[in-house]
C-alpha cells in the first residue's frame, strides 16, 4: 500500500467515526419516534448500583442508539439493503404487489376448538338468531398480490372446516364478495384491517341486502401497522374512507373497564391528526361500547368481536336500534354482568380469522 | 463492551485512538492498561477484581519463577510453576464449572446443597477462559526459558487485558508478542491496514453472522417435533455460516486493531470451510487455541513420541478438554467427543483413504463433519439436540413445508454470499487487481461501504415498534 493510500484510508475511517460522534452530540434528538409509536430511551441516571450491575452501560447503548444521528436514515438504508439481500420478510410482516402482508400466526388447534365450543354452547343456551363473520387475512383474499412462497395457512379450508363445526350459527362466506374488489379497496395496503368498503360490502351479504352504503374521505395520509413493523416505506399510503350513515345515530357510551364515557359520535377525529388513523372508527379496543341510535325497528344487536369490527359497525348503526360491542379479550368479568341478554335480539360473531385461530378469550360467554 | 456496537465504533475508538496517538510512546500501554479495563468494565464493573487478582497473580509468579531460575533452584520453579496452575484452574472451574458439576451430582444423587442459592449467583466473568489461557501461557513459558520474565506489570497487565483481543481471542501467546510490548513502532500503512482488516471483521459480525443469525433462531423457535428436514438442514447450515462469521469475524476485528495500535498478532482462522479432512479442519479453525493445547497439553503429555496408545489417549484428553473449554454442558463434551473421535480415526485409516480419494469427497467429508459438530455445539440442551438430529433425519415425516420454502426464498442470496465468502475467492480475484490503478479507490469505497452499512444495522438493532393498536 502506497503512503497516499494509507493516507487516504487513515483519514476517512477516522473522519466517519468523528462525525458520527460529533453529528450524535449536536443533532436534535427527538425524545419520541412517530414513526415506531414510541418513546426513545431516556439518557440514564447514574448511581452506584446501576453502575456496578451493568445496568447502566446497558441503558447508555440504548440511549445513544436510539438517538444516534439521523435516526430514520440508518433505519430506511438497512431496509433498502435488506431488500437488496433478498430478504422480503421484515418483523413478519413482507412486501408484495402494491402492499405489505402480515405473516399470520400459526393456528393453535386447542383455541379453535375452545372457540367453536364456546359459541355452541352460547348459542344453545340463548336460543338467539346467530351469526359469524370470520375474515381471512389479506394475504389469502388477493392471493396473486402476494410474493410467491408466502407462508400462510389454508385459510379457506380452516374457515370452512369451523363454519361446519357450529350448530344452529349463520355463516358468512366473506371471499366470494371481497375479490369482487381490489386490494386496495377491501383492506389497507399498509394496515392489517379492512377497509370502510370492504367491511359494507360484507354487512349487505350478512344482512341479505343490496350494498347502497356511500363513503366519504376523511384523511389520505395512513400509514398503518403494517408499514411501522416493517419499517418499509415503498408503499404508498392509504385513504381512510367512512361511511355517511344517515343520521339516526344517538350516542356512543364507551365503558373501559371502570368508567363509562359518552360520546357524540361513533367516530374519533383526534386519530386523524395521529399515525394510528384506524382507531378513528370507535377509537381504541375498549371491553364494551354501546351505540344507541333513533331507529325504531325493535332490533338489538350484540356483537361479540375483535377490532374488525370497527369500520363495520358504521353499517350496523343504520339498521339496529341498538348495537352492543364486546370484546372479549378485555373482559374481567362474565357477560351476563356486564348487560341484559334478555334485550337482545340478534348475535354477531365478528373476528379476523387470525385472531379467532390463535386466541381463546371465549370463557367469559359461557 | 463489545467492538460491534455504536458505543465502542464512535466514542471508545476515537477516544482512544486519539489519546493514544497523543501520548508519547512511554506512557501508551499504561493507558492502554487503564482503557482496556474501563472496555472490560463496561459490561461487567464487578469482575474486573477477579481479572486484577489474575494478573497481580501471574505476574508474581513469573517473577518468582524468574528467581529461583536465576539461582539455579528448579524445585522452587518447580513448585510456583505448578501452584499457580493450579491457582489459575482452580478459578476458571470455580467460575466456569461449579454450576455444572454440582446441577449433576444433585441430579445423579438426588440431593441438594445448603450452598445451591450461592452456586447460582456464580456468573462467568467475560473472557475468563481466554484471559487465564494467557496467562497460563506466559509462566509456564517463562518456566520453560522459552520467554524472557516480564517485570513491568503495567506492560503485563496491558498484555493481559488488551482489550483487541481481551474478550474472545485470538489466545495470544506472550511470547508472540513480548518483544512488541516495549519495541513496536506503529506506522501509517499499518494502521490503515489495520482499518481494513478491522472493517472486514465488523462486515463479518454485523451483515453476515447477524444476517444468518436471524434464520437460525427462527428456527430453532419452532416445535422440533414437527420441524421438517429441510429447515431443520437451513437452520443448521445457517448456525455453522453464523458461528464462522461472527468468531473469525470477531478475531479479524481484534487483528485489525491490534495493528492500528502497533501489535501483530497471529492468525486465528484459515478457511476452515474449504478443509479436506477434519484434521485439516483443525488446523484451520480457531488456531490460537489449537496450539495453546498442543503447546501446553499435548506435547507436555508425550504427544506422539510415547507409542501410539499414548498418542490415542492424548488425543482424547485434549479433545475433551477442548470441548468442556466452550462451555459447561454436555453437548460440549460430546461436540469435543466427536471431534476426538474423528481425528482418531482419520489419523488411524481415514487421512490415508481421503487422500486416495476424489478432492471433492474429502471436502465433503470434512464439511459434513464440521457441520453434525456444530449441531451438537448449538442444542445444549440434551433432549433437544436429540430431537433436533431426529428432525434432520426426518422425525417429523414432512420433508419440506411452505415455512421452509419461504425462509429458502428469504434468505437464498445470503446464504450464497455467506457460501462465497467462506471461500479464498474474494481474496484471489482482489489480488488480480490489487495492482491496478483503481485498486486504491476502491478500497476506501470498500471501507466507507462497509462502515456505513453496519452503522445502519446496528442503529437498527432497536428499531422496535411498539404495536399497541395491534388488533
Amino acid at each position: 500500500m502506497k503512503r497516499t493510500e494509507a493516507i487516504i484510508i487513515t483519514a476517512v475511517f477516522s473522519l466517519l467515526l468523528v462525525v458520527g460522534l460529533v453529528g450524535t452530540l449536536i443533532s436534535d434528538k427527538p425524545d419520541f419516534s412517530e414513526w415506531e409509536n414510541r418513546e426513545l430511551a431516556e439518557f440514564p441516571e447514574a448511581s452506584v448500583d446501576s453502575v456496578l450491575s451493568g445496568k447502566y452501560g446497558q441503558d447508555f447503548e440504548g440511549w445513544l442508539t436510539d438517538r444516534f444521528v439521523a435516526r430514520d436514515f440508518w433505519v430506511k438504508l438497512k431496509r433498502v439493503s435488506d431488500s437488496a439481500l433478498g430478504i422480503k420478510e421484515s418483523n413478519g410482516v413482507v412486501v408484495g404487489n402494491n402492499a405489505l402482508f402480515d405473516i399470520p400466526d400459526k393456528v393453535s388447534d386447542k383455541a379453535v376448538e375452545k372457540n367453536i365450543s364456546a359459541i355452541n354452547a352460547f348459542q344453545k343456551k340463548t336460543s338467539l338468531p346467530t351469526s359469524i363473520i370470520l375474515v381471512p387475512s389479506t394475504a389469502t383474499v388477493f392471493y396473486e398480490d402476494a410474493p410467491s412462497l408466502f407462508p400462510s395457512n389454508d385459510e379457506e379450508a380452516l374457515v370452512e372446516d369451523i363454519y361446519s363445526r357450529l350448530d344452529n350459527v349463520t355463516t358468512v362466506d366473506t371471499l366470494p364478495v371481497l375479490r369482487t374488489m381490489s386490494l386496495d379497496e377491501a383492506f389497507y395496503k399498509t394496515d392489517h384491517h379492512w377497509t370502510s368498503k370492504g367491511a359494507s360490502a360484507v354487512y349487505s351479504v350478512w344482512r341479505n341486502t343490496e350494498n347502497t352504503f356511500e363513503l366519504e374521505t376523511v384523511a389520505e395520509d395512513f400509514y398503518g401497522t403494517l408499514t411501522s413493523r416493517s419499517g418499509d416505506i415503498s408503499i404508498k399510503a392509504d385513504t381512510v374512507e367512512k361511511i355517511t350513515s344517515g343520521d339516526a345515530f344517538v350516542s356512543c357510551k364507551v365503558f373501559d373497564g371502570v368508567n363509562t364515557t359518552k360520546y357524540p359520535s361513533m367516530y374519533f377525529d383526534s386519530y386523524l391528526g395521529l399515525k394510528d388513523k384506524y382507531s378513528y372508527f370507535l377509537g381504541t379496543n375498549q371491553p364494551m361500547v354501546t351505540l344507541e341510535t333513533a331507529n325504531d325497528t325493535g332490533r338489538v344487536l350484540l356483537m361479540l368481536k375483535d377490532s374488525f369490527a370497527h369500520s363495520f359497525v358504521q353499517c350496523a348503526s343504520t339498521d339496529f336500534d341498538k348495537v352492543i360491542l364486546i370484546d372479549l379479550r378485555y373482559l374481567t368479568s362474565p357477560l351476563d354482568t356486564l348487560l341484559d341478554l334478555n334485550e337482545v335480539t340478534d348475535v354477531l360473531f365478528l373476528y379476523s380469522l387470525e385472531n379467532f385461530t390463535t386466541q381463546d378469550n371465549m370463557m367469559w360467554i359461557k | 463492551m463489545v467492538f460491534s456496537s455504536l458505543i465502542f465504533l464512535f466514542i471508545f475508538l476515537v477516544f482512544t485512538l486519539a489519546v493514544y496517538y497523543i501520548l508519547p510512546r512511554a506512557a501508551r500501554n499504561a493507558f492502554l492498561l487503564i482503557v482496556s479495563l474501563f472496555f472490560y468494565a463496561w459490561g461487567e464493573p464487578s469482575y474486573i477484581v477477579v481479572m486484577i487478582v489474575s494478573i497481580i497473580t501471574n505476574y508474581t509468579a513469573g517473577r518468582l519463577i524468574a528467581h529461583y531460575k536465576s539461582r539455579e533452584k528448579t524445585t522452587g520453579a518447580k513448585i510456583t510453576v505448578a501452584v499457580l496452575s493450579v491457582i489459575d484452574i482452580g478459578l476458571l472451574v470455580f467460575f466456569k464449572y461449579t454450576g455444572f458439576i454440582f446441577d449433576n451430582i444433585s441430579s445423579i444423587f438426588k440431593i441438594s446443597f445448603p450452598f445451591d442459592p450461592f452456586i447460582d449467583s456464580i456468573v462467568l466473568p467475560i473472557g475468563i477462559s481466554f484471559y487465564t489461557f494467557q496467562m497460563m501461557s506466559y509462566v509456564i513459558d517463562v518456566y520453560r526459558g522459552d520467554t524472557e520474565v516480564q517485570k513491568n506489570v503495567l506492560d503485563f497487565g496491558c498484555y493481559v487485558s488488551l482489550f483487541p483481543q481481551l474478550i474472545a481471542g485470538p489466545i495470544v501467546q506472550y511470547k508472540t508478542v513480548a518483544d512488541q510490548m516495549k519495541n513496536r513502532r506503529e506506522n501509517l500503512t499499518m494502521f490503515a491496514e489495520g482499518v481494513i482488516r478491522f472493517v472486514v471483521g465488523l462486515g463479518k459480525k454485523v451483515l453476515l453472522a447477524n444476517g444468518v443469525g436471524i434464520i437460525w433462531d427462527t428456527v430453532a423457535g419452532y416445535d422440533l417435533a414437527t420441524l421438517p428436514v429441510l429447515t431443520a438442514l437451513i437452520g443448521s447450515v445457517a448456525f455453522s455460516f453464523q458461528i464462522y462469521f461472527d468468531f473469525s469475524g470477531y478475531s479479524d476485528m481484534a487483528i485489525g486493531l491490534g495493528k492500528m495500535l502497533g501489535f501483530e498478532f497471529l492468525e486465528n482462522f484459515n478457511y476452515p470451510y474449504i478443509s479436506k479432512s477434519v484434521t485439516d479442519f483443525w488446523r484451520r479453525w480457531h488456531i490460537s487455541l489449537s496450539s495453546w493445547f498442543r503447546d501446553y497439553v499435548y506435547i507436555p503429555l508425550g504427544g506422539n513420541r510415547r507409542g501410539f496408545a499414548k498418542q490415542i489417549r492424548n488425543i482424547a484428553i485434549v479433545w475433551l478438554c477442548t470441548g468442556i473449554w466452550h462451555g459447561a454442558s454436555w453437548n460440549f463434551v460430546l461436540w469435543g467427543a466427536w471431534f476426538g473421535i474423528l481425528l482418531i480415526a482419520e489419523k488411524l485409516f481415514l487421512l490415508k483413504l481421503l487422500d486416495k480419494l476424489p478432492r471433492f469427497v474429502s471436502h465433503i467429508w470434512a464439511l459434513f463433519c464440521a457441520w453434525f459438530g456444530w449441531v451438537i455445539f448449538a442444542n445444549e440442551d440434551l433432549s433437544r439436540l436429540g430431537q433436533y438430529i431426529k428432525a434432520l433425519f426426518g422425525g417429523s415425516g414432512v420433508f419440506a413445508d411452505g415455512q421452509s420454502l419461504w425462509l429458502l426464498s428469504n434468505y437464498a442470496i445470503i446464504f450464497v454470499i455467506a457460501a462465497i465468502a467462506s471461500t479464498p475467492l474474494c481474496k484471489n480475484l482482489w489480488k488480480r487487481v490489487e495492482n491496478c490503478s483503481v485498486a486504491p479507490v476502491l478500497r476506501v469505497l470498500f471501507v466507507v461501504g462497509i462502515l456505513v452499512l453496519c452503522t445502519a444495522y446496528l442503529v437498527s438493532s432497536t428499531y422496535n415498534p411498539f404495536i399497541y393498536f395491534r388488533f
